[in-house]
């Protein structure tokens, strides 16, 4: 067998501790972000309902950064707000920038389910007395958001994904430590496989788990 | 501006109601009196549902003056184009039950939840919890759902969703009900037990305008019937009057088409036995 393509799996056992505090860093930036998406999510889908300048402001962001790419974005965090005068840590300036563009996608999707729940809930909400903000509050994102589940925990895989992106900014999550590792070691195919598998069993769980919440929250009509 | 006799439940002056180039409503005026069940016919198009509507002002109208229990609830005139804030519109609103054609229960809610969120959360009432859930069994008990509480609007019949939708409103102690068609979207098996409840409602002495198709429960528990006709009140009366001595052409049109659909439900009925599974 020729020796560059010796695959060294004793290379990624030896090392596989040292992706313990990766996985846990690739994690927080997961959760922080995703909870930060959705929560500026529901407040952007929200604006976006709404009229005049509010409506404006929310569309121009979302459409600001959907349509560009989020690394461009991360750079801009990065090298761009120190600028102004504002200097965040690798690490908060990751998650900030997931999930501002991560909130503009998650504001489509519940847009998109807001609009699809029935007039007539809303109709029913106003006809008890309820004021319009209350129908949304009680009525429809209470539904809205349960229909989201779905699409939502698809974006929560693809935020996995793109954790890996903050790699570039020096935040020692799972890319930047495979990184590291294989130049030190010259076996960049090996720690490149090892971290695919790693990507892979957690968006897998990560599916099971989102799978289980659909399962209990469903609406059903 | 209220100088209306004190039995007056609903008044309506000069409503007129346009979508777009549509005259829908073109002038209606209407008294109702506390206790009365007024029954609203007419072909599809004339004007019933939306008059129900502009009654709770969930369809907006151009003009016309509309009291309820003797308060002059919104208007609108040529020359004052007066819109009411939204917060006395809702207020006001809680005063009227409205029960629809497609139920709209919350699906996301129980029974007993969709119940009570009305009077727990909505200001002009804000009963506290227990009180609230207190009164939404009385009410479950009196369209006989008591047993229903727990469970999810789609677990239950059409029927079923439809008397629950009527507690709910009721829970907001509505001093008129309106009811949109409440019977249409139902399997005929079904329609008999949501009449009773209003026929109900209607002896306990609650205001009610309601549009349907059910002539028969015009002619047992309406006080009056009202035939609207292309956005315009054509007659009106006692049930027996106006169902069974129409004057004009057009309600004699429109109510022996419902003699033929009686007719041919009798026949389905009778010869059910083959035909139904």
């Amino acid at each position: 067998m020729n020796s560059h393509l010796r695959f060294d799996l004793n290379y990624i056992l030896r090392h596989l501790p040292d992706f313990v505090p990766a996985i846990s860093m690739a994690l927080q930036i997961l959760a922080l972000a995703s909870v930060i998406a959705m929560i500026w999510g529901t407040i952007l889908a929200l604006a976006r309902l709404g009229r005049g300048p509010i409506y404006w402001a929310a569309t121009g962001y979302i459409e600001l950064f959907r349509n560009t790419p989020l690394l461009v974005q991360i750079y801009f965090a990065f090298f761009g707000l120190p600028v102004f005068g504002i200097f965040l840590s690798s690490f908060t300036t990751g998650v900030l920038a997931i999930a501002a563009q991560h909130g503009a996608f998650f504001a489509e999707i519940l847009r998109g389910t807001i609009q699809s729940i029935q007039t007539q809930q809303r109709e029913a909400g106003l006809a008890l007395g309820m004021m319009p903000n209350q129908t949304m509050r009680y009525v429809i994102l209470p539904q809205a958001l349960r229909n989201a589940i779905p699409a939502s925990g698809n974006q929560v895989v693809l935020l996995l994904q793109d954790t890996a992106l903050v790699s570039t900014i020096g935040v020692y999550e799972i890319t930047k430590t495979a990184h590291s590792l294989a130049e030190r070691s010259a076996a960049s195919f090996e720690m490149f496989v090892a971290i695919g598998v790693i990507y892979l069993i957690i968006s897998g769980l990560m599916s099971v788990i989102l799978r289980g919440i659909e399962g209990t929250c469903r609406v059903v009509r | 501006m209220d100088l209306l006799p004190p039995e007056k439940a609903i008044s309506v002056k000069n409503l007129h109601k346009s979508f777009g180039d549509l005259h829908v409503l073109k002038g209606i005026d209407l008294d109702i009196h506390r206790g009365e069940v007024v029954v609203l016919i007419g072909s599809s198009g004339s004007g019933k549902t939306t008059l129900l509507r502009c009654l709770n002002f969930l369809a907006e109208y151009e003009q016309g003056q509309i009291h309820i229990d003797e308060k002059l609830m919104w208007y609108r005139d040529v020359e004052c184009l007066q819109k009411r804030p939204i917060k006395k519109i809702a207020h006001d609103r809680a005063a009227i039950g409205m029960v629809f054609q497609s139920f709209n229960l919350f699906p996301h809610r129980t029974v007993l939840e969709n119940i009570i969120l009305g009077p727990t959360k909505i200001k002009p009432i804000r009963v506290p919890k227990p009180e609230a859930t207190e009164e939404a069994l009385a009410l479950l008990d009196r369209v006989g759902l008591l047993e229903k509480a727990d469970a999810y609007p789609n677990t239950l019949s059409g029927g079923q969703q439809q008397r629950v939708a009527i507690a709910r409103a009721l829970a907001m102690g509505p001093k008129v009900m309106l009811f949109d068609e409440v019977t249409s979207a139902l399997d005929p098996e079904l329609v008999g037990e949501v009449l009773n409840v209003m026929r109900q409602l209607a002896r306990d002495g609650m205001t009610m305008v309601v549009v349907t198709h059910e002539i028969h429960f015009a002619l047992d528990a309406a006080d009056k019937v009202l035939y609207l006709d292309q956005g315009k009140i054509a007659e009106q009366g006692p049930p027996e009057q106006v169902l069974f001595s129409p004057q004009s052409s057009h309600l004699k049109d429109f109510l022996k088409r419902f003699e033929e659909m009686t007719l041919l439900n009798q026949r389905g009925t009778s010869t059910g036995g083959q035909t139904r599974t």
